[in-house]
Protein backbone atom coordinates (compact mmCIF):
# COMPACT_ATOMS: atom_id res chain seq x y z
CA UNK A 1 0.00 0.00 0.00
CA UNK A 2 3.19 2.46 0.31
CA UNK A 3 3.28 2.11 -3.46
CA UNK A 4 0.17 4.04 -3.96
CA UNK A 5 -0.43 8.13 -3.80
CA UNK A 6 -3.18 9.66 -1.88
CA UNK A 7 -5.81 10.24 -4.06
CA UNK A 8 -6.57 13.70 -5.21
CA UNK A 9 -9.99 15.13 -5.04
CA UNK A 10 -11.75 16.28 -7.42
CA UNK A 11 -12.48 19.92 -6.71
CA UNK A 12 -15.69 21.48 -6.80
CA UNK A 13 -16.40 24.94 -8.63
CA UNK A 14 -15.31 28.25 -7.01
CA UNK A 15 -17.64 29.53 -4.98
CA UNK A 16 -19.96 26.29 -4.91
CA UNK A 17 -19.52 25.64 -1.11
CA UNK A 18 -20.81 29.40 -0.85
CA UNK A 19 -23.97 28.69 -2.59
CA UNK A 20 -25.12 25.48 -1.44
CA UNK A 21 -26.41 26.13 1.86
CA UNK A 22 -28.85 28.66 0.15
CA UNK A 23 -29.66 26.71 -2.36
CA UNK A 24 -30.33 23.75 0.15
CA UNK A 25 -32.14 26.09 2.98
CA UNK A 26 -34.72 26.85 -0.08
CA UNK A 27 -35.56 23.70 -1.54
CA UNK A 28 -36.49 22.72 2.49
CA UNK A 29 -39.16 25.45 2.48
CA UNK A 30 -42.98 24.52 1.26
CA UNK A 31 -43.86 26.09 -1.93
CA UNK A 32 -46.96 28.35 -1.47
CA UNK A 33 -47.50 29.11 -5.06
CA UNK A 34 -47.76 25.46 -6.12
CA UNK A 35 -50.86 25.14 -3.91
CA UNK A 36 -51.95 28.35 -5.55
CA UNK A 37 -51.90 26.75 -9.18
CA UNK A 38 -53.51 23.92 -8.20
CA UNK A 39 -56.48 25.84 -6.73
CA UNK A 40 -56.43 28.26 -10.07
CA UNK A 41 -56.27 24.68 -12.55
CA UNK A 42 -58.78 23.27 -10.18
CA UNK A 43 -61.32 25.77 -10.62
CA UNK A 44 -60.43 26.65 -14.45
CA UNK A 45 -61.38 22.60 -15.32
CA UNK A 46 -64.73 23.15 -13.13
CA UNK A 47 -65.68 26.31 -15.06
CA UNK A 48 -64.67 24.61 -18.42
CA UNK A 49 -66.90 21.49 -17.26
CA UNK A 50 -69.95 23.55 -16.06
CA UNK A 51 -69.67 25.95 -19.57
CA UNK A 52 -69.71 22.19 -21.41
CA UNK A 53 -72.43 20.77 -19.77
CA UNK A 54 -74.52 24.34 -19.56
CA UNK A 55 -73.80 24.34 -23.70
CA UNK A 56 -74.76 20.43 -24.49
CA UNK A 57 -71.19 19.54 -24.54
CA UNK A 58 -69.41 18.02 -26.87
CA UNK A 59 -71.01 14.96 -28.86
CA UNK A 60 -69.96 11.68 -28.18
CA UNK A 61 -68.33 10.41 -31.66
CA UNK A 62 -66.19 13.92 -31.80
CA UNK A 63 -64.73 13.81 -29.02
CA UNK A 64 -60.77 13.16 -29.53
CA UNK A 65 -58.98 10.28 -27.99
CA UNK A 66 -56.41 11.51 -24.58
CA UNK A 67 -53.34 11.78 -25.45
CA UNK A 68 -52.18 8.37 -23.26
CA UNK A 69 -55.04 6.31 -25.53
CA UNK A 70 -53.42 7.58 -28.63
CA UNK A 71 -49.38 6.42 -27.25
CA UNK A 72 -50.79 3.33 -26.56
CA UNK A 73 -52.00 2.88 -29.94
CA UNK A 74 -48.79 3.95 -31.53
CA UNK A 75 -47.28 1.00 -28.91
CA UNK A 76 -49.36 -1.60 -29.85
CA UNK A 77 -49.15 -0.98 -33.38
CA UNK A 78 -45.31 -0.89 -33.18
CA UNK A 79 -45.24 2.35 -34.50
CA UNK A 80 -43.49 3.46 -31.54
CA UNK A 81 -40.71 2.25 -29.54
CA UNK A 82 -39.60 2.42 -25.62
CA UNK A 83 -36.64 5.00 -27.22
CA UNK A 84 -39.38 7.07 -29.13
CA UNK A 85 -41.32 6.96 -25.83
CA UNK A 86 -38.46 8.54 -23.74
CA UNK A 87 -37.64 10.90 -26.14
CA UNK A 88 -40.97 12.58 -26.16
CA UNK A 89 -40.93 12.93 -22.78
CA UNK A 90 -40.21 16.45 -20.77
CA UNK A 91 -38.22 14.27 -18.19
CA UNK A 92 -37.12 11.30 -19.65
CA UNK A 93 -34.82 10.51 -16.33
CA UNK A 94 -37.98 10.71 -14.16
CA UNK A 95 -39.78 8.30 -16.04
CA UNK A 96 -36.58 5.70 -15.95
CA UNK A 97 -36.26 6.51 -12.06
CA UNK A 98 -39.96 6.05 -11.87
CA UNK A 99 -39.78 2.65 -14.24
CA UNK A 100 -36.54 1.48 -12.29
CA UNK A 101 -38.70 2.12 -8.57
CA UNK A 102 -41.03 -0.18 -9.50
CA UNK A 103 -39.62 -3.18 -11.20
CA UNK A 104 -36.12 -2.77 -9.28
CA UNK A 105 -35.77 -3.38 -5.15
CA UNK A 106 -35.25 -0.55 -2.90
CA UNK A 107 -31.70 1.33 -1.42
CA UNK A 108 -32.28 -0.48 1.92
CA UNK A 109 -31.56 -3.75 -0.02
CA UNK A 110 -28.23 -2.48 -1.29
CA UNK A 111 -26.46 -2.83 2.42
CA UNK A 112 -27.49 -6.84 2.23
CA UNK A 113 -23.72 -7.73 3.50
CA UNK A 114 -23.99 -11.01 2.42
CA UNK A 115 -23.09 -9.99 -1.58
CA UNK A 116 -20.41 -10.88 -3.22
CA UNK A 117 -20.56 -6.93 -4.19
CA UNK A 118 -18.19 -6.67 -0.61
CA UNK A 119 -15.36 -8.64 -2.02
CA UNK B 1 -17.69 29.75 14.93
CA UNK B 2 -17.43 26.50 15.70
CA UNK B 3 -20.43 25.07 17.13
CA UNK B 4 -20.56 21.06 18.49
CA UNK B 5 -23.03 18.58 17.22
CA UNK B 6 -24.99 18.64 20.44
CA UNK B 7 -25.29 22.28 19.76
CA UNK B 8 -26.21 22.32 16.34
CA UNK B 9 -29.10 19.41 17.20
CA UNK B 10 -30.35 21.87 20.25
CA UNK B 11 -30.56 24.90 17.46
CA UNK B 12 -32.08 22.49 15.29
CA UNK B 13 -34.88 21.35 17.92
CA UNK B 14 -35.71 24.80 18.86
CA UNK B 15 -38.96 25.82 16.58
CA UNK B 16 -37.21 29.59 16.70
CA UNK B 17 -33.34 28.81 15.47
CA UNK B 18 -34.35 25.50 13.42
CA UNK B 19 -32.97 27.23 10.16
CA UNK B 20 -29.97 28.76 11.61
CA UNK B 21 -29.08 25.49 13.08
CA UNK B 22 -29.88 23.63 9.75
CA UNK B 23 -27.44 25.87 8.45
CA UNK B 24 -24.61 25.39 10.78
CA UNK B 25 -25.18 21.78 10.07
CA UNK B 26 -24.57 22.32 6.21
CA UNK B 27 -21.73 24.90 6.74
CA UNK B 28 -19.78 22.33 8.77
CA UNK B 29 -20.67 18.92 6.90
CA UNK B 30 -21.06 20.35 3.15
CA UNK B 31 -17.24 19.74 2.22
CA UNK B 32 -17.21 15.89 4.10
CA UNK B 33 -19.94 14.96 2.78
CA UNK B 34 -19.79 16.48 -0.94
CA UNK B 35 -16.21 14.61 -1.75
CA UNK B 36 -17.56 11.29 0.08
CA UNK B 37 -20.18 11.69 -2.49
CA UNK B 38 -17.70 12.83 -5.53
CA UNK B 39 -15.17 10.32 -4.96
CA UNK B 40 -17.70 8.00 -5.91
CA UNK B 41 -19.95 9.43 -8.49
CA UNK B 42 -17.22 11.22 -10.15
CA UNK B 43 -19.17 13.98 -11.96
CA UNK B 44 -19.93 17.02 -9.99
CA UNK B 45 -23.22 17.86 -11.39
CA UNK B 46 -24.19 14.25 -10.06
CA UNK B 47 -22.53 14.98 -6.61
CA UNK B 48 -24.55 18.13 -6.11
CA UNK B 49 -27.53 16.81 -6.91
CA UNK B 50 -26.83 13.95 -4.33
CA UNK B 51 -25.45 16.29 -1.65
CA UNK B 52 -28.60 18.42 -1.47
CA UNK B 53 -30.65 15.40 -1.24
CA UNK B 54 -28.70 13.66 1.50
CA UNK B 55 -28.62 17.20 3.37
CA UNK B 56 -32.99 17.46 2.77
CA UNK B 57 -33.38 13.91 3.87
CA UNK B 58 -31.61 15.02 7.13
CA UNK B 59 -33.80 18.18 7.31
CA UNK B 60 -36.86 15.81 7.18
CA UNK B 61 -35.53 12.95 9.57
CA UNK B 62 -33.24 15.07 12.10
CA UNK B 63 -36.37 14.79 14.37
CA UNK B 64 -35.80 11.02 14.44
CA UNK B 65 -32.20 11.15 14.92
CA UNK B 66 -31.57 9.64 18.33
CA UNK B 67 -27.89 10.84 19.00
CA UNK B 68 -26.80 7.02 19.32
CA UNK B 69 -23.84 7.33 16.74
CA UNK B 70 -22.35 11.17 15.44
CA UNK B 71 -23.87 13.35 13.04
CA UNK B 72 -20.69 12.88 10.73
CA UNK B 73 -21.56 9.59 10.63
CA UNK B 74 -25.18 9.38 10.48
CA UNK B 75 -24.49 12.06 7.29
CA UNK B 76 -22.32 9.68 5.98
CA UNK B 77 -24.32 7.12 6.41
CA UNK B 78 -27.16 8.63 4.25
CA UNK B 79 -24.59 10.41 1.58
CA UNK B 80 -23.26 6.76 0.89
CA UNK B 81 -26.49 5.23 0.16
CA UNK B 82 -27.32 7.96 -1.89
CA UNK B 83 -24.11 7.27 -4.17
CA UNK B 84 -24.75 3.72 -3.67
CA UNK B 85 -28.23 4.01 -5.12
CA UNK B 86 -27.81 6.26 -7.88
CA UNK B 87 -24.66 4.26 -9.53
CA UNK B 88 -26.92 1.30 -8.78
CA UNK B 89 -29.80 3.28 -10.64
CA UNK B 90 -26.95 4.19 -13.71
CA UNK B 91 -26.16 0.44 -14.00
CA UNK B 92 -29.88 -0.78 -14.66
CA UNK B 93 -30.32 1.85 -16.87
CA UNK B 94 -27.44 1.06 -19.03
CA UNK B 95 -29.58 -2.62 -19.62
CA UNK B 96 -32.37 0.03 -20.84
CA UNK B 97 -29.74 0.70 -23.54
CA UNK B 98 -29.45 4.27 -22.53
CA UNK B 99 -26.09 5.60 -21.75
CA UNK B 100 -23.08 3.54 -20.21
CA UNK B 101 -22.79 5.91 -17.41
CA UNK B 102 -19.02 3.83 -16.28
CA UNK B 103 -17.67 5.45 -19.56
CA UNK B 104 -19.05 8.87 -18.93
CA UNK B 105 -17.14 8.95 -15.22
CA UNK B 106 -13.69 7.28 -17.20
CA UNK B 107 -14.26 10.10 -19.62
CA UNK B 108 -14.63 12.80 -16.93
CA UNK B 109 -11.53 12.12 -15.51
CA UNK B 110 -9.72 12.08 -18.75
CA UNK B 111 -10.66 15.93 -19.09
CA UNK B 112 -10.92 17.12 -15.53
CA UNK B 113 -8.63 20.06 -14.98
CA UNK B 114 -7.82 19.05 -11.46
CA UNK B 115 -6.15 16.31 -12.38
CA UNK B 116 -4.52 17.42 -16.19
CA UNK B 117 -1.26 15.69 -16.73
CA UNK B 118 -0.71 13.66 -14.08
CA UNK B 119 -1.08 10.10 -15.38
CA UNK B 120 -0.73 8.58 -11.96
CA UNK B 121 -3.68 10.10 -10.31
CA UNK B 122 -6.14 9.62 -13.37
CA UNK B 123 -4.56 5.87 -13.34
CA UNK B 124 -5.36 5.85 -9.82
CA UNK B 125 -8.95 7.12 -10.00
CA UNK B 126 -9.26 4.79 -13.43
CA UNK B 127 -8.45 2.12 -11.39
CA UNK B 128 -10.84 2.75 -8.92
CA UNK B 129 -13.67 2.62 -10.72
CA UNK B 130 -13.15 -0.74 -12.07
CA UNK B 131 -14.00 -1.74 -8.31
CA UNK B 132 -17.66 -2.93 -7.34
CA UNK B 133 -19.22 0.21 -6.21
CA UNK B 134 -19.38 -0.97 -2.39
CA UNK B 135 -15.41 -2.44 -2.16
CA UNK B 136 -14.90 0.97 -3.94
CA UNK B 137 -16.56 2.63 -0.64
CA UNK B 138 -14.35 0.85 1.89
CA UNK B 139 -10.99 1.66 0.15
CA UNK B 140 -11.87 5.28 0.09
CA UNK B 141 -13.29 5.92 3.83
CA UNK B 142 -10.11 4.00 4.73
CA UNK B 143 -7.94 5.30 2.71
CA UNK B 144 -8.82 8.66 1.82
CA UNK B 145 -10.67 9.17 4.82
CA UNK B 146 -8.48 7.26 7.11
CA UNK B 147 -11.67 6.05 9.39
CA UNK B 148 -11.52 3.16 11.63
CA UNK B 149 -13.51 -0.38 11.04
CA UNK B 150 -15.62 0.59 13.58
CA UNK B 151 -16.87 3.92 12.41
CA UNK B 152 -16.78 2.66 9.03
CA UNK B 153 -19.52 -0.52 10.51
CA UNK B 154 -22.09 2.30 11.71
CA UNK B 155 -21.91 4.16 8.51
CA UNK B 156 -22.29 1.08 6.19
CA UNK B 157 -24.01 -1.33 8.96
CA UNK B 158 -21.75 -3.93 8.13
CA UNK B 159 -19.28 -5.93 10.42
CA UNK B 160 -15.45 -5.36 10.73
CA UNK B 161 -14.73 -8.47 9.45
CA UNK B 162 -16.12 -7.73 5.93
CA UNK B 163 -14.70 -4.32 5.68
CA UNK B 164 -11.45 -5.06 6.41
CA UNK B 165 -11.77 -8.42 3.74
CA UNK B 166 -13.17 -6.02 1.43
CA UNK B 167 -10.27 -3.39 1.80
CA UNK B 168 -7.87 -5.69 1.29
CA UNK B 169 -9.36 -7.05 -1.56
CA UNK B 170 -9.81 -3.40 -3.02
CA UNK B 171 -6.14 -2.80 -2.24
CA UNK B 172 -4.53 -5.79 -3.82
CA UNK B 173 -6.43 -5.33 -6.89
CA UNK B 174 -5.90 -1.34 -7.16
CA UNK B 175 -2.63 -2.06 -6.72
CA UNK B 176 -2.72 -4.79 -9.23
CA UNK B 177 -4.10 -2.54 -11.60
CA UNK B 178 -2.25 0.89 -10.89
CA UNK B 179 1.45 -1.40 -10.76
CA UNK B 180 0.51 -3.50 -14.08
CA UNK B 181 2.41 -1.08 -16.36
Amino acid sequence: MNKLPKIKDLQAPDGYFDRLPDDILAKTKPNNSVSWTKYAAAAAILIGLGLTWQFGGIPFEEQPISLDEEAHLYIESQIWTAEDILSFADDPNALLDQIIEEEMPTSEELWAEDESNWF
Amino acid sequence: MNLTDQQILEQIRSPFTREIGFRQLIETYQRKVYHVIRRMVIIHEDADDLTQNTFIKAYRYLDKFEGNSSLFTWLYRIATNEALSFLEKKKKRFFLSIDDHQEKMESHLDHHGNLNGDEIQVRLQKALLKLPEKQRLVFHLKYQEELTYEQMAEITGTSVGALKASYHHAVKKVEQYVLSE
